[in-house]
């Protein structure tokens, strides 16, 4: 056989080869996994809006404080000067530590609802914009599928090369910055 | 020889390190939507996309002096540039992230009814001020002005006008500007939008011709 044909022949299964390689590598799809809840609670629009609950939270625990020590004080004085009042009077008194009790008990429940729905819409908020990130990353890096691997359960084990956690959140956290005194206006 | 040289590299600094003047708003607005020129920023939330585009003075002074020409036009120019004060202006868009399909507007997003929509319409118009904020280098501000630019557009997107007054000294000595807007109608969260501030001190030197 000439030299010539044996390296044309060669040439050929090599091309092959390479052609076979390529076309599996490609249809392979690409699969990464994140641990969910790491990037969830590592990111930091998540630990910014937990500051504003935080917050807000402070604000509305306070204003409960504000109207339990106007009780207390009003009841300590009723308790004071029981033997001095009059039926009227004693009457309006305890009238007053009703309402009194009244206001707490309605403003603690309005305010128990308000932190729940709070709480669901800024989680909610903060679900979105990382889900968006990730669809976002996945396509511009190539990925075909992204999984979720912990928080559901629905993969038990993946191996370390295919996790991007580390580098997703790093991403994600390049784009929301947290600044260090933001909670009242200058 | 050497002459030849040293006016070649004349020429060639001129023509580099001079700066285009703007004489027209396109002109300005093709170069504020310019990514790489950092006055514009986008993030796309649960289905919308937000955009937050720094308008320097130059665009209010172009705005101003669209129909004015020749002298009077140099004149308001000049008078205009003298008095822009240290306001900053930010437009932001909300936008379907798929456009073109039916009932797609931004306003109708999300809503069940007509009190809803009725709803978020007086919020857009009313309550925005509530919803935005500027954090430069810690220090956050919020707006004096916000206005909707186009409430009854049949446009799917909508443009609000949002003037914020920071203090001078975070203006010259800042290097960061935060653009926060907390999302009441589609569940966006607390969204960043992130500016250089060296970028934004480039915008405010445009040249106006």
């Amino acid at each position: 056989m000439p030299v010539r044909t044996s390296i044309l022949i060669t040439a050929s299964i090599v091309a092959v080869c390479i052609s076979i390689t390529a076309f599996n590598y490609l249809s392979t799809p690409r699969i990464a996994y994140v641990r969910n809840l790491e990037l969830v609670y590592g990111y930091n629009g998540m630990k910014h809006a937990h500051e504003e609950y935080r917050s807000q939270t402070a604000y509305w625990k306070s204003n409960i404080d504000t109207l339990t020590t106007k009780y207390k004080r009003s009841l300590a004085y009723y308790n004071q000067h029981l033997k001095e009042f009059t039926s009227k009077e004693k009457e309006d008194q305890q009238l007053m530590l009703e309402k009194l009790q009244s206001d707490i008990n309605n403003y603690t429940s309005v305010i128990q609802q308000e932190a729940k729905s709070r709480e669901e819409k800024l989680t909610q908020g903060v679900l979105n914009q990382i889900n968006s990130f990730v669809q976002e990353y996945a396509r511009k890096r190539g990925y075909d599928i992204v999984i979720g691997s912990d928080g559901t359960g629905t993969v038990l084990y993946g191996n370390a090369s295919m996790d991007i956690t580390d580098e997703v959140l790093a991403a994600i956290n390049k784009e929301y910055k947290i600044p260090a005194d933001t909670l009242a206006y200058k | 020889m050497r002459l030849y040289l040293i006016t070649l590299f004349a020429v060639i600094l001129m023509a580099t390190g001079c700066r285009h003047a703007m004489d027209n708003l396109s002109t300005l607005n093709k170069w504020l939507n310019n990514p790489s020129n950092g006055c514009i920023k986008a993030r796309s939330i649960a289905g919308v996309k937000i955009t937050a585009k720094y308008l320097p003075p130059a665009y209010a002074i172009l705005k101003h002096t669209e129909k004015y020409s020749g002298a009077s036009r140099e004149r308001i120019i000049d008078s205009l540039s003298a008095n822009s004060d240290s306001a900053y202006t930010f437009l932001m868009t909300l936008s379907p992230e798929k456009t073109g399909e039916d009932n797609s507007s931004i306003a109708f997003k999300n809503t069940i009814n007509m009190d809803e929509y009725a709803k978020r319409l007086l919020a857009m118009n009313f309550s925005m001020d509530n919803c935005t904020s500027l954090v430069i280098d810690n220090k956050k501000y919020a707006p004096v002005i916000s206005i909707v630019e186009n409430t009854y557009e049949m446009s799917d997107s909508r443009n609000f006008l949002i003037v914020f007054l920071p203090d001078r000294s975070s203006v010259s000595k800042g290097k960061e500007c935060l653009f926060f807007y907390n999302d009441p109608f589609f569940d966006m969260g607390n969204v960043q939008l992130s500016f250089s501030m060296a970028d934004i001190r480039k915008s405010q030197t445009i040249p106006i011709e």
